[in-house]
């Protein structure tokens, strides 16, 4: 019977010599005294409900003590159970000086229009401080259809840039120096990766800048395709998995610095469930990479090393740093008691966070400032490498110019105006915050174990097990919501209709029409003999086992084949998946 | 006893969000009326589902910002084909304010905004019906 990841973390704990920090007549006298001052002072309401579960939209459910004390964590060994920063477990940070010697990427979302309505709101913002580049694509681009595709129809533009073959890029980044910036492309599948960020590659080679002096990373998500996504068709699973972990393979051996997939995380979350299964997921996710890249001849830390994930912080504020801490403790020790990891690089829970979307709501915008606001300083306080500050307008369209600068400003004020910066996890040795690391730690484990159970993390998104656990949980928040068990200030409690004259952001009229002329251009100009070529020899790599089909995408880059074009080959190579249905 | 209402639910076009879509067809199945479920297709495809099922109302769920551009698409063909006198058409997701009044001129019976409630949906949908 294969050993679970637990048991293999637990055994090889078990053997481990602890040395716990509070003495045994230091506890018992403190339990004496504590008894003591709960039943004479405490009241006995709070006494009998000691434990409350805060009730919050994407919530874990998890109770929290009226006070901590040591004796919720009688066993605290400081070395074994945190650490140093920088140091095993790495509970404390992923470095020793964490945002004093490196602060937090300020990198915002942006994506809408024409190429070059996004090229000048990338340059807006990075003039404005911003350290990094996000891109988000439109729908069609996204689901892969060519802007002159049926379904592309009304849509080109909206929610992100529209990019329909290399020459995009080129527009997209005018006067952008790749080589300088760390740009951060959210192919969210598997699939569009790789057909988009061959593209990305094409354009460095046309001005001249070797691919390993690129940094940055890409999405690459099977969470995202198989999972999370609606869409009018799914290639199977495997085949999704495949192609994800060919985009790793090939970005790892000719883009070095260069972060192949940042695990989902956030869209799972955001889609409806909570921050631990969150984690669950994608460890096991992470999981099935690495026993995929090992069957593939590979080094687990020649992988693990630029493994990162992508996190949602939702409103619970002690949750939200509390499980980034324990998150990184439980990757460290699964890299290294069930991975027998090497480098010290490969055991680090990297990660970019973003402030949790579904937590916003229409009534009275400018609330949703202070609750990106708590979002944020909870993700600074809990660690992370990396971030983006949704905007007060989430409910109603994408950012303007205008709440997309107070995003950047709102990190801004955390990281020069507050100090928290100056000390690395402040919260550490709170009796609260590592009781709740240890609990959400010991939680994930048990969602690992499930996932565990159905065959493992592919399986468990092809049967349908994952998707309707998510739906079971966003269904029922629903209801707590409609009934008032979680509070939304302004949205069901203190309900107000503020906000109904609210101006969103105009996505530019022109963008559909100004992509269809360029695409049809397109296609009258290019070599079609070798675009019939590329796209043929890429069917046959997707057909053939044991063949990295990246090389073929990015032949097809070259020649100038389309997103769409490419997306139809995989449809026809791996054939359709049913995917599970809920309703 | 009145037969079950017949409710066609999509997404038209490339739309990735599925979080409203499948929460509304939950809420009108616990209410008693019978979903069609379409997911993701085309305007021309949801037109012909919408005839095929003899549905009594379209919901369509936009979260991308794209309900102005499907919306004038979709009633487009729906007047092309008489539909928008036989069919209620309801639009839902992320809509900014002024942009509701434009769908209605367009033919949407009604519009539902996030934060649109159970009742209100539901109320909406036997509305555009008797309408």
């Amino acid at each position: 019977m294969k050993k679970t990841t637990r048991e293999i973390i637990q055994e090889a704990l078990a053997g481990k010599k602890r040395t716990p920090l509070y003495s045994s007549e230091a506890l018992g006298k403190l339990k004496q005294e504590f008894e003591g001052w709960k039943s004479a002072k405490v009241q006995p309401k709070d006494q009998d409900n000691w434990n409350v579960i805060p009730q919050t939209v994407l919530g874990s459910e998890l109770p929290r003590e009226l006070l901590y004390t040591p004796l919720s964590n009688p066993d605290f060994d400081y070395m074994e159970d945190v650490g140093n920063s920088g140091q095993e477990p790495f509970a404390r940070g992923i470095h020793p000086n964490m945002y004093r010697g490196r602060t937090f990427t300020q990198r915002q979302l942006v994506g809408f229009g024409k190429p070059e309505d996004t090229n000048a709101r990338i340059k807006f913002l990075l003039g404005a401080g911003a350290t990094g580049v996000n891109l988000l694509f439109d729908m069609p681009t996204i689901q892969m259809y060519d802007s002159d595709d049926p379904m592309s129809a009304g849509q080109v533009g909206s929610c992100g840039v529209c990019i329909d073959q290399a020459k995009d890029w080129e527009r997209l980044f005018a006067g952008i120096d790749i080589a300088k910036e760390t740009v951060s492309i959210v192919t969210h599948y598997p699939s569009n990766c790789c057909i988009l960020f061959p593209m990305y590659l094409v354009l460095a080679e046309r001005t001249n800048i070797p691919w390993d002096q690129l940094k940055g990373s890409v999405q690459n998500d099977v969470t995202m395709e198989s999972l999370v996504r609606n869409a009018a068709a799914y290639i199977p699973p495997r085949d999704n998995f495949r192609i994800e972990c060919d985009n790793i393979e090939f970005i790892r051996q000719n883009v070095p610095k260069w972060n192949f997939v940042t695990l989902n995380g956030y869209n799972l979350r955001e889609f409806g469930t909570s921050g631990v299964t969150e984690m669950a997921v994608a460890f096991s996710h992470a999981m099935a990479i690495l026993d995929e890249m090992i069957r593939r001849g590979h080094d687990v830390d020649w992988v693990g090393e630029r493994l990162a994930y992508f996190w949602s912080p939702a409103m619970d504020f002690f949750e939200e740093i509390s499980r980034l801490r324990a998150a990184r403790r439980l990757w460290y020790r699964i890299m290294k008691y069930k991975y027998n990891a090497k480098s010290p690089r490969s055991m680090l829970m990297r990660c970019h966070v973003q402030t949790s979307g579904i937590s916003l709501v229409r009534e009275e915008p400018l609330n949703n400032i202070i609750r990106s606001a708590y979002e944020a300083l909870a993700a600074v306080l809990g660690g992370s490498q990396s971030l983006h500050v949704d905007s007060y307008d989430e409910a109603y369209a994408v950012p303007s110019e205008e709440s997309s600068l107070l995003s950047l400003r709102t990190q801004q004020i955390i990281e020069h105006e507050t100090g928290v910066t100056s000390v690395v996890d402040p919260l550490g040795g709170s009796y609260y915050v590592e009781a709740l690391t240890n609990e959400i730690e010991q939680r994930i484990l048990d969602e690992i174990t499930e996932i565990e159970k159905q065959g493992g993390y592919i399986e468990a998104v092809a049967n349908g097990y994952l998707l309707n656990k998510i739906y079971n949980y966003f269904y029922n928040e629903q209801k707590k919501i409609e009934n008032g068990d979680i509070k939304i200030v302004a949205h069901n409690w203190q309900k107000s209709t503020r906000g109904e004259d609210f101006e969103a952001f105009k996505y530019p009229e022109d963008a559909e029409e100004v992509q269809l002329a360029r695409l049809k251009e397109h296609r009258a100009t290019r070599d079609s003999q070798k675009v019939e070529a590329a796209l043929k020899a890429l069917l046959e790599a997707c057909k053939s086992k044991d063949v990295n089909i990246v090389p073929y995408t990015l032949e097809c880059a070259r020649v100038g084949c389309t997103v769409g074009e490419q997306w139809k080959v995989f449809k026809e190579a791996f054939g359709i998946w049913a995917r599970p249905s809920l309703v | 006893m009145a037969d079950k209402i017949k409710v066609l639910m999509c997404c038209v076009g490339p739309e990735t969000h599925n979080r409203g879509i499948l929460t509304v067809s939950s809420m009108l199945r616990d209410a008693g009326m019978e979903v069609v479920y379409l997911g993701n297709a085309s305007a021309e495809e949801t037109i012909k589902a919408a005839i095929e099922e003899d549905v009594k109302v379209i919901g369509v769920s936009s979260l991308s910002g794209g309900h102005l551009g499907i919306g004038k698409i979709l009633m487009g063909m729906a007047k092309e084909k008489g539909l928008e006198k036989r069919i209620g058409f309801l639009m839902g997701g992320v809509i900014p304010p002024l942009d509701i009044p434009k769908l209605k001129e367009m033919g949407f019976n009604d519009v539902y905004p996030s934060g649109a409630t159970r009742d209100q949906i539901i109320n909406g949908i036997k509305k555009a019906i008797v309408a």
